[in-house]
């Protein structure tokens, strides 16, 4: 027995001495040299973390609470930053406004749309149907072909080639077709378009893969039960992908609050007012501004909006496994 | 509905591809995202193929019929397009102009550099965190779960500045250093744990037994064995750097790349006098070696794909 704990300890970094008493560690040689290679190999990241997330929090909690002047001096503000934002979150005409409602908008859209697709394509890609393979192999364009191409393409095509068949199907006058990426009728909806049909592709990728780890004997037992495509996907595919799926889903949760679309993509700085979406705006409120006098505002509307996120994020996971299908 | 059993293929090794003819709602379901996906395939494949044939054109058939075949290909837009692709930014030295080789060489060193260290740590921390008991290797691997679903919102303008405060932004050499943050709370963190926690421990106790340190049954041994996948991860890093725009746009906008380059390019077109088949020789330009990255290594980056749960 004795033999046996000298070799574990031995494993585990450390050697005992014959006189030692049960339950203390020693370091030994090897435990020194388990933390030295632990320590370099850690030191880096966890410095870089604690600058670039800690501190910026940090600082950003910080900076809620001030008064940036041009100059750069700062004052303290008290609660005015948070009363500001709240005032114009919930001002209608205000861009601040206008960017959350087209934000919740533009998640919820995106949601419904796309997850009965991803399913319904990857179960396709599972099942290798016909020219499954094939359609795999595009699916990775988007990530290949650059983002400029697609959005250039998608912008003349909008532009010319759009009025071009409607003036050819109904014979009037091309000019008199709107452009959908400025027309505030159609320029929202347009740009929702375009970013679901490039988000496709990753849930294409990434379900299909997870589908691929299920064991094909359950597969085929289901099938000599009877067991059609539905029944199949309803009661064995999804039960054992969930995991990913609410890995994605939590994660889209997490990042609703700073999605930004395509915006900078198709507009740069001057996105039309009715497709703003308050990732766009607190990018362009940051990189269009030539002074720091409006960050604290952000700062402060980054706090409001981090505590609406973060529980709702964190019940959505907990909810999501505890009443999710069970492996087993 | 009557349900056929029949089987109808079974190939080795892909056992989980058994599919039975079964009811016309199944038929119907196959012919559905049959045609989905071939209309969907096109609307992908459709932008570059209007963007080859458009560089070809001239300005005026481009003019007349944007979207038909190219009468002859006109290969002096790409040269064109070459002279014509120039940014003029403001440096501390005053303004300079970068024309295309200058952003190309911040282009490979910006996609090159932070994805190696990215890379490099990122499987560092997952072959720690789970091969490693030691006092807090728990705390870092369950943080790193709650930081990856933790939304922070709004730490932009808190980011401009503390990056200005350190003296980071417009600095290449420090912003390729600082790319290692959050290596271990990402989603390569995850994928790389798994398959370090599939790794036999026996590896690492036979070399220790023959007298090997920490560092050697890593460098030599373990990160080997993880170098298809550190690969894969480099690959899709590289492929997004080099049409990035953000980087040099948010950060570093004294040194602009290409992605950086052709934004400014196709949003200012008048300014350059650039027509759209110059714009588009541009973007192939820009795309060729993603393009070649990815035709010889397709297989390899779709089979890595994979997402697990987040564990705790």
């Amino acid at each position: 027995m004795e033999k046996i704990e000298e070799k574990d300890a031995a494993m585990r970094g450390g050697i005992l001495p014959k006189n030692r008493k049960r339950g203390r560690r020693f370091l030994g040689k090897k435990t020194v040299s388990k933390y030295v290679f632990v320590g370099t190999l850690m030191f880096y990241p966890i410095l870089l973390w604690l600058i670039f997330y800690v501190y910026v929090n940090f600082n950003s909690i910080v900076m809620s609470f001030q008064n940036i002047a041009i100059d750069g001096k700062t004052s303290w503000a008290g609660l005015s930053n948070f009363k500001n934002f709240l005032a114009k979150a919930f001002d209608g005409s205000d861009q601040l406004a206008i960017s959350l409602l087209n934000t919740l908008k533009y998640y919820v859209l995106t949601t419904v749309i796309t997850l009965p697709i991803y399913f319904g394509v990857s179960f396709y890609f599972y099942k290798c149907m016909p020219a499954s393979r094939i359609f795999r192999a595009f699916m990775m364009l988007p990530s290949i072909v650059s983002g400029f191409i697609m959005a250039l393409v998608f912008k003349k095509f909008v532009e010319i080639g759009l009025p071009g068949i409607w003036g050819g199907i109904t014979g009037k006058d091309p000019n008199l077709f709107p452009n959908l990426l400025y027309d505030p009728d159609f320029s929202f909806g347009t740009i929702l378009f375009y970013d679901i049909w490039l988000s496709f592709t990753a849930g294409f990728i990434y379900y299909p893969n997870a589908m691929r780890n299920i064991d094909p004997s359950i597969v085929e037992s289901a099938r000599m039960d009877g067991a059609g495509y539905w029944k199949e996907f309803w009661h064995i595919t999804m039960p054992l992908i969930y995991p990913t799926f609410t890995t994605f889903f939590v994660l889209s949760v997490a990042g609703f609050f700073g999605t930004s679309g395509s915006l900078l993509l198709f507009y740069m700085y001057s996105a039309p007012p009715e497709t703003s979406l308050i990732g766009y705006y607190y990018t362009v409120m940051v990189l269009d501004s030539p002074t720091q006098t409006g960050y604290p505002i952000l700062a402060a509307g980054g706090l409001v909006m981090t505590a609406i996120a973060a529980p709702l994020t964190f019940l959505v996971k907990f909810l999501m496994e505890r009443y999710g299908p069970n492996e087993g | 509905m009557r349900k056929i059993g029949i089987r109808l293929r079974r190939k080795e090794g892909r056992e989980n591809k058994i599919r039975y003819r079964q009811s016309a709602g199944a038929i119907a379901y196959e012919v559905v995202i049959f045609i989905f996906l071939t209309l969907f395939s096109i609307s992908l494949v459709l932008p570059l193929l209007w963007a080859l044939m458009t560089a070809g054109k001239s300005v005026m058939e481009y003019t007349l019929n944007p979207f038909g075949w190219p009468s002859s290909y006109d290969f002096s837009n790409f040269t064109k397009a070459w002279q014509k692709l120039y940014v003029v930014v403001l440096t501390p030295k005053g303004m300079v102009r970068y024309g295309v080789d200058a952003m190309f060489l911040n282009t490979m060193i910006l996609s090159t550099l932070p994805n190696i260290l990215t890379v490099f740590f990122t499987a560092s921390m997952a072959y720690i965190l789970a091969k490693y008991k030691f006092i807090g290797s728990r705390f870092w691997h369950e943080l790193g779960i709650v930081l990856i679903i933790l939304p922070i919102i709004g730490n932009f303008p808190s980011t401009m500045q503390v990056m200005k405060q350190l003296g980071i932004y417009d600095n290449m050499l420090l912003l390729i250093l600082k790319a290692p943050v959050g290596c271990f709370y990402g989603m390569n963190y995850l994928i790389l744990r798994a398959m370090v926690q599939k790794l036999p421990d026996a590896y690492m106790e036979a070399a220790q037994i023959d007298g090997a340190g920490h560092f050697t049954v890593y460098f030599k041994i373990m990160l080997p064995m993880l170098l298809p996948t550190c690969f894969v991860f480099f690959l899709l890093s590289f492929m997004g750097g080099w049409g990035d725009y953000t980087t040099s746009l948010y950060w570093l906008p004294s040194k602009p790349t290409l992605g950086y380059g052709m934004y400014i390019f196709q949003n200012q077109a008048v300014q350059y006098n650039a027509t759209v088949p110059e714009i588009l020789c541009g973007f192939l330009i820009l795309m060729i070696p993603t393009m070649l990255m990815y035709l010889v290594f397709q297989d390899l980056i779709i089979s890595k794909m994979q997402v697990g749960r987040l564990k705790q």
